[in-house]
């Protein structure tokens, strides 16, 4: 600060003030100066010192000069007057530089046009312009404020010479323009500083310096109307007393001017000659986000005055730019039997802006013990801090935009978390190790995890060019049997993440879950409640117990999971509200128990509008497996030991949530290979939709498609890439299937007809046996030679199958093939993949239920013989064609990707 | 030495405190007020010389008109508000331009020492907490006059502005002023034990006493503890049953009951609460639930029971809140180590108001995360807390409890005889102190416990991975119960067998 030096040191404008005004030390502030204690600013300078007009008063005090507020005013005003944006971009050929518009001289000119008092400073032209003169701003703003004020008045003056005259008012324009320091008439409003705080980073060391600070309005006053300057009649000489300078609270001039008049008490008010400015108070909280574990949210107090009123409301995240200011504790200032008189002065602040001003000097007479400050906040500029949010715990903050939020948020970290962040970037196969980090409490389940790592990846948010939102955001519901640690997932989402909520279906309703309109008791005033998922904007809401939700509450949720708003009308109150909210809920099978042998759909209480807004479904089985339960067993122990083995994953929190605010900066995007791959899957789901394995449940729609897309968006950021391959794709397409498809395509049942069954060879019975893990259960085995395979076996039968068919009929033009030749074209298919005989037998007996299946699922049919239809021939002797009614090409190419 | 300083110490705080500071602002540069100056670390020994300790007079068993500014005062309470006020002051001042005198603690300054330039003055900052009582901590038995009242009259309105902060009209307010970064180790909801520099209710402070901290204990325990050896304990364990047995009827809703007292919260793996069970006891009526409350809180010090039916869910928010200016109260907002019995024998059907909901909500939360919600407006914050809940209801509770198990309450075992003798009653609160002792379960356990589960999972018995839960966490109860440090494969059967006479939900 003290190296400050700027052209024109020698102050011209006079700093003339009355003498009763009470604002006499200058315009600094006490208490930052308590902190820059060096500061050449304090140096008083005689050759300024003015004189007061009425020397019968005070006669011989010196007036104090501050020069380097003087000089700062000078520059700044010199920033004001030819700041030009081709500066900023410093390429501007002189000729287009001297064409270009001023900057700052055009808002000026703006303001008469609009009819407004604030200038807009961007603080980056000011470090551009002068970094000296932008440090000075920041470091004492407080200090420097009526001078970088003053410089302004006269710029619009100078430029708005009408304008400036009908915005003072009528007394004042009656006195000369050297008498008058009006520099509350316009304001200067800075906004785009670099950095922003919390306000639990307010110290001492911030009081007068400009800061930026977030948080959460709760609570706004209603705009009221702020003596900035009175004029004050003496009641008893009735001497008029002009714009005596208002701040805080309301203050009359000290003495009366009249040097025959000794009045120092009765004073009224004329309200005609005074000026008012609006002023409002907010009160902002911390952002939830920002809070440390276990503490309890902060609180703050901002005052806003004139054009930026009414900017904030309540609810909103915002930023204001202003100081921290440090008003004196007033209930401490009315101390008993102390005569109004005596500390008059030291009530204070009532200089105006300069507050600080006589909190020293009140010293003397509240004594040390009672000087205490409250801290409020003086802003100067509002603006919503909705999309920039950048709190390191903010995992999903989705920053701004592309590389400038990566840098950015790299700046934010220290240089040990950078390396730590590119060794993970750099790492092999971190997509796995990424998933084996979550949920540590959780045993295996790894399929779920990866869902939930994806969920919080999140895909990429995107807006048509008509406006539309395309959500990016990933649904999970995880459906289980009880006691599978689904709610832990929740929890440790909850937990992990700092803007997710966390709540039961069984206890909330869709007012609970969406927004309701409340009355306010006192006021009588309808006020909007945010309700979970608008208080997961932006954050993941875990719903647990999903299905004991209404229907009615879950149809409540339509719209904010896919246009992602809540939408109000009610009482009154028409209200779209954000609800940028990823869902992971965990349902309950109906009768407790997932039934394996019917769909997904007829295993939750859920409609099916809702279950295709889920990207992903994940069943959770509760199933006899030893080494499974000795594993699990052996997790829970060490869980309850405190083994950090148990519970320590490779991975730590911090690292994860690091690891995914890095990802999250990236938007990855298909490429050509990508976008071919997608088609292909997609057509292939629709294709397994519309055959018949798929008739149980669920209709793949352009939903799924979108799906796909945020998945394999999701598993590109979770690999820090910026392009999407098709192996990405791929792993998305897995993640759908054995999500959504694995339930709903329960193991494939196939039977012989019973008169097959009977000639069944003793072989094939073997082979059964073998499979036992696809097999239902004992009972049923032996009851019904029934025998379960597995859907995607099923489906690579059936598509070789196809194929022999299909080329059979291609080579020689003849429909149909007995079937002995059809299992021996296939065998041969599959030559590769059959290594002993029993495989072989094991295989034929597949393919000839399987073949019974496809007839009845009309993608084969059975040519019959035509003299005799009603003789079932024997089985190898029959002849199989492909059913007209199946579109092979799509099969086969389904084919293709099985193979 | 000690007896010494601590001498002095308690004669006259002020300069005590005073010598200190200047001591640490001896250096002639501008003094750095960051950290406690050396008082904290002078006086923390205080705290282990009980008889010191004694000396100085505790608000509990002291009248609160006989204190004046200036005189030391113990004080216990739950941090209500850890945000009860921010604020700068003149923490050091430069006397005669030649050295630096501290400022903390000193109430009083006469008028020409406190003339200070701006250069001869640094500002400190200090923050301020609210405590209250602790909630289900029996008042303590001093005479609390009327006198005191009126004496209080003046500032009734001014007080009157705090009264949501406080549960009951008896219940005593204090601002808690902490010096040099001490808030940062204060939580909210945390019962504390603190030393302090007593000031006067006057019209700067609404009416509320101060109390300037010096030091703090965690006050978790009333008091010091010594566990019982495992033979005590054994024999205490049989008495406590004797004693449930007679209000319970049923020996495994007594042996079930002594566990829940020993419950608590071990560990979090993330969302995973390692330690904490909470018992449900069904089949019990208002006369019987009353019983148990009773004897319950005649045992365990610091017992908070709430009833929970449609009225009273719906009457007021149990959670403290806060609407943006200031926090109020809620009935539950409870410090850990508290015992809380929800008494829901009384729950008929009805319908929840928006206050009912939510009350359930942060019951459910509180149950099963072990975490006290905060409303806020626009947000919520959870405050991590470790009680022990019992809820007591006619059928199994609509709360998500660990265990439910319906008790007998079989007439030939109970006993309407059940007071106890003073000795009895302190050996056997003494032993449910044994709540906080850590039980570790030895690495052998691990095989055991394995191929038990394995097994009885091939034997098709109803268990999975939450059972088997309950079971380890039980037997580590179980080991506690009996003042054992390890588990053993007898806790683990005995756990075992308890847990198969429950319901699982």
């Amino acid at each position: 600060m003290s190296s400050f030096v700027s052209p024109g040191a020698n102050a011209t404008t006079p700093t003339y003030k009355h003498g009763f005004q009470t604002s006499e030390v200058g315009d600094r502030p006490a208490v930052s100066m308590a902190s820059q204690p060096e500061s050449t600013g304090m140096v008083e300078d005689d050759n300024l010192v003015k004189r007061k007009p009425f020397a019968a008063i005070g006669d011989a005090i010196p007036k104090v000069v501050d020069t380097t507020g003087e000089s700062v005013r000078e520059t700044f005003q010199d920033f004001l007057e030819s700041f030009s944006e081709d500066r900023v971009d410093e390429m501007g050929a002189p000729s287009s530089s001297a064409m270009s518009e001023k900057y700052y001289i055009s808002q000026i000119h703006g303001l008469a046009m609009y009819e407004i008092h604030t200038v807009y400073v961007d603080f980056n032209h000011l470090t551009t312009f002068n970094d000296v003169l932008a440090l000075a701003v920041v470091e004492q703003y407080y200090r420097f404020t009526p001078f970088l004020s003053r410089a302004l008045q006269q710029l619009v003056e100078k430029y708005e010479p009408e304008y400036y005259r009908n915005s003072l008012s009528q007394a004042n324009a009656s006195l000369s323009t050297a008498n008058r320091p009006s520099d509350k008439a316009f304001a200067l409003a800075f906004y785009n500083l670099p950095f922003r705080s919390t306000i639990r980073d307010l110290r001492t060391d911030r009081i007068g310096r400009l800061t930026t600070i977030t948080g959460t309005v709760t609570r706004t006053s209603e705009v009221r109307p702020e003596l900035a300057h009175g004029t004050f009649i003496c009641e008893e000489c009735h001497t008029v007393v002009p714009r005596v300078e208002q701040a805080f609270r309301y203050t009359e001039p000290t003495q009366c001017p009249n040097e025959l008049c000794a009045n120092k008490r009765t004073w009224r008010l004329n309200i005609s000659q005074s000026t008012f400015q609006d002023w409002q108070k907010v009160r902002i909280q911390e952002n939830s986000n920002e809070i440390p574990t276990g503490s309890m949210p902060r609180t703050l107090d901002v005052i806003i005055r004139g054009d930026i009123v009414e900017r904030a409301k309540a609810g909103d995240k915002c930023a204001f730019t202003g100081t921290l200011i440090a008003v004196p504790d007033i209930s401490q200032l009315g101390i008993p039997g102390v005569k109004p008189e005596a500390y008059r002065d030291s009530r204070g602040f009532s200089a105006g802006r300069d507050s600080g001003s006589d909190g020293v000097t009140g010293l003397k007479s509240l004594g040390v013990r009672d000087l205490t400050y409250k801290l409020s906040f003086l802003a100067c500029m509002v603006q919503p801090d909705d999309a920039n949010d950048r709190n390191a715990a903010d995992v999903r903050g989705d920053g701004s935009q592309g590389i400038e939020a990566q840098d950015e948020f790299l700046q934010s970290l220290s240089q040990a978390e950078i390396d730590d962040l590119r060794a993970m970037v750099h790492s092999d196969h971190i997509y796995s190790r990424l998933v084996n980090s979550l949920a540590p409490s959780v045993y295996g389940h790894e399929i779920i995890k990866k869902g939930i790592l994806l969920q919080l990846m999140g895909g990429v948010h995107k807006e048509t060019p008509e406006g539309i939102n395309l959500r990016g955001d990933i649904n999970i519901c995880v459906v289980g049997d009880p006691s599978t640690s689904k709610s832990q997932f929740l929890k440790y989402v909850c937990n992990f993440l700092p803007r997710a909520v966390y709540t039961s279906g069984k206890a909330s309703s869709a007012a609970g879950l969406t927004a309701a309109v409340v009355k306010d008791e006192e006021t009588g005033d309808f006020t909007i409640e945010a309700g979970a998922l608008m208080l997961a904007d932006n954050g993941i809401c875990a719903i647990d117990e999903f299905d004991k939700m209404d229907l009615s509450d879950q149809v409540a949720i339509h719209e904010a999971m896919e246009q992602q708003t809540i939408s109000i009308a009610k009482a009154g109150i028409q209200a779209t509200l954000n609800a940028r909210t990823s869902i992971l809920a965990a349902a309950n099978p109906i009768g407790g128990r997932y039934n394996r042998k019917t769909t997904l759909r007829n295993n939750i209480n859920m409609s099916a509008p809702i279950m295709s807004r889920f990207d992903l479904f994940f069943v959770v089985l509760d199933e006899c497996n030893e080494s499974v339960d000795r594993h699990l067993a052996q997790h829970i122990v060490n869980v309850h030991r405190l083994r950090d083995e148990a519970m320590q994953p490779e991975f730590s929190t911090e690292q994860l949530q690091r690891y995914m605010r890095y990802a999250r900066t990236f938007k990855p995007k298909l490429n050509n290979e990508a976008r071919a791959e997608i088609v292909k899957k997609y057509k292939q789901l629709r294709m397994d939709d519309a055959q018949g394995a798929g008739k149980n449940s669920y209709r793949i729609t352009v939903r799924q498609l979108e799906s796909m897309i945020r998945l394999s968006e999701a598993i590109a950021r979770a690999n820090c890439v910026d392009d999407i391959t098709p192996a990405f794709v791929n792993e998305a397409y897995s993640l759908l299937r054995q999500s959504i498809i694995h339930v709903e395509r329960d193991d494939i049942e196939v039977e012989e007809e019973d008169a097959e069954a009977k000639e069944r060879e003793a072989g094939s019975a073997d082979a059964m046996q073998v499979d036992q893990q696809e097999t239902t259960t004992d009972t049923q085995k032996s009851e019904k030679p029934k025998l379960k395979i597995t859907y995607e076996k099923y489906v690579s039968v059936m598509n070789g199958i196809v194929r022999v068919l299909h080329e059979h009929s291609a080579e020689d033009g003849t429909e149909g093939m007995i079937a002995s030749n059809l299992i021996q074209s296939y065998l041969e298919l599959r030559e590769d993949e059959l290594h002993t005989e029993e495989d072989i037998i094991f295989e034929v007996g597949i393919v000839r239920k399987v073949l019974t299946r496809l007839v009845h699922e009309s993608i084969i049919m059975e040519i019959q013989n035509k003299a005799d239809s009603d003789v079932k021939l024997p089985f190898e002797e029959r002849v199989f064609s492909i059913h007209p009614n199946c579109d092979y090409e799509a099969l086969v190419s389904n084919g293709e990707v099985d193979a | 030495m000690v007896a010494q300083l601590s001498e002095v110490f308690l004669k006259d705080p002020q300069s005590f405190l005073q010598k200190i500071q200047d001591a640490s602002l001896s250096n002639p540069g501008k003094p750095d007020l960051q950290g406690s100056l050396g008082i904290e670390e002078a006086v923390s020994d205080l705290f282990l010389n009980k008889d010191e300790l004694e000396k100085i007079p505790n608000f509990a068993s002291c009248n609160p008109n006989e204190l004046r500014s200036g005189q030391l005062l113990r004080l216990q309470g739950m941090i209500q508000d850890t945000n009860f006020g921010h604020e700068f002051f003149a923490g050091a001042i430069k006397m005669n331009d030649q050295y630096w005198r501290g400022c903390r603690y000193i109430l009083s300054c006469s008028e020409d020492e406190s003339y200070v330039d701006e250069n001869k003055m640094v500002l400190d900052e200090r923050y301020s907490l609210f405590l209250t009582n602790i909630p289900g901590e029996l008042k303590s038995n001093k005479v609390d006059s009327l006198d005191s009242e009126e004496e209080n009259e003046p500032y009734k309105d001014l007080i009157m502005k705090y009264s949501n902060r406080t549960l009951g009209k008896e219940d005593f307010g204090f601002c808690v002023k902490c010096y040099g970064g001490m808030e940062t180790r204060l939580r909210v909801c945390q019962a504390v034990d603190m030393l302090g520099m007593y000031e006067e209710p006057s019209e700067y402070s609404d009416g509320l006493p101060i109390l300037h901290l010096i030091t703090f204990e965690d006050f978790r325990q009333p008091s010091s503890i010594t566990y019982p050896s495992e033979e005590e304990a054994e024999h205490l364990r049989s008495k406590l049953l004797t004693q449930f047995n007679k209000i319970l009827g049923d020996n495994v809703a007594s042996e079930s009951l002594l566990l829940c007292l020993l419950s608590n919260v071990v560990h979090r793996a993330d969302s995973f609460i390692v330690g904490s069970f909470n018992l449900n006891l069904t089949n019990c009526t208002p006369e019987r639930a009353s019983r148990i409350i009773s004897l319950l809180k005649y045992l365990t010090k610091r017992t908070v029971v709430q009833k929970v039916d449609i009225n009273e869910l719906n009457r007021e928010p149990l959670y403290p809140r806060s609407d943006g200016d200031t926090l109020s109260i809620g009935r539950l907002q409870l410090t850990p180590g508290t015992l809380l019995i929800l008494d829901e024998t009384e729950l008929s059907s009805g319908t929840l108001n928006d206050t009912g909901v939510r009350n359930v909500a942060f019951l459910s939360f509180l149950l099963s995360q072990q975490e006290i919600t905060f409303a806020y407006p626009f947000s919520s914050y959870n405050i991590q807390t470790d009680v022990r809940i019992i809820v007591l209801s006619h059928g199994k509770s609509i709360l998500p409890v660990n265990a439910v198990y319906t008790s007998k309450f079989d007439e030939a075992l109970m006993s309407s005889e059940t007071s106890l003798s003073s000795d009895d009653l302190e050996g056997l609160s003494n032993y449910l102190n044994l709540w906080t002792r850590a039980t570790d379960i030895p690495t052998d356990m691990l095989e055991f416990i394995q191929s038990n589960y394995v097994h009885s999972r091939r034997s098709g018995l109803q268990t999975n991975e939450k059972v088997l839960s309950i079971e380890i966490n039980c037997s580590r109860l179980y080991a506690k119960s009996l003042a054992s440090n390890l588990v053993s494969r007898q806790h683990f059967e005995q756990a075992s067998s308890l847990v198969e006479q429950w319901t699982i939900p």
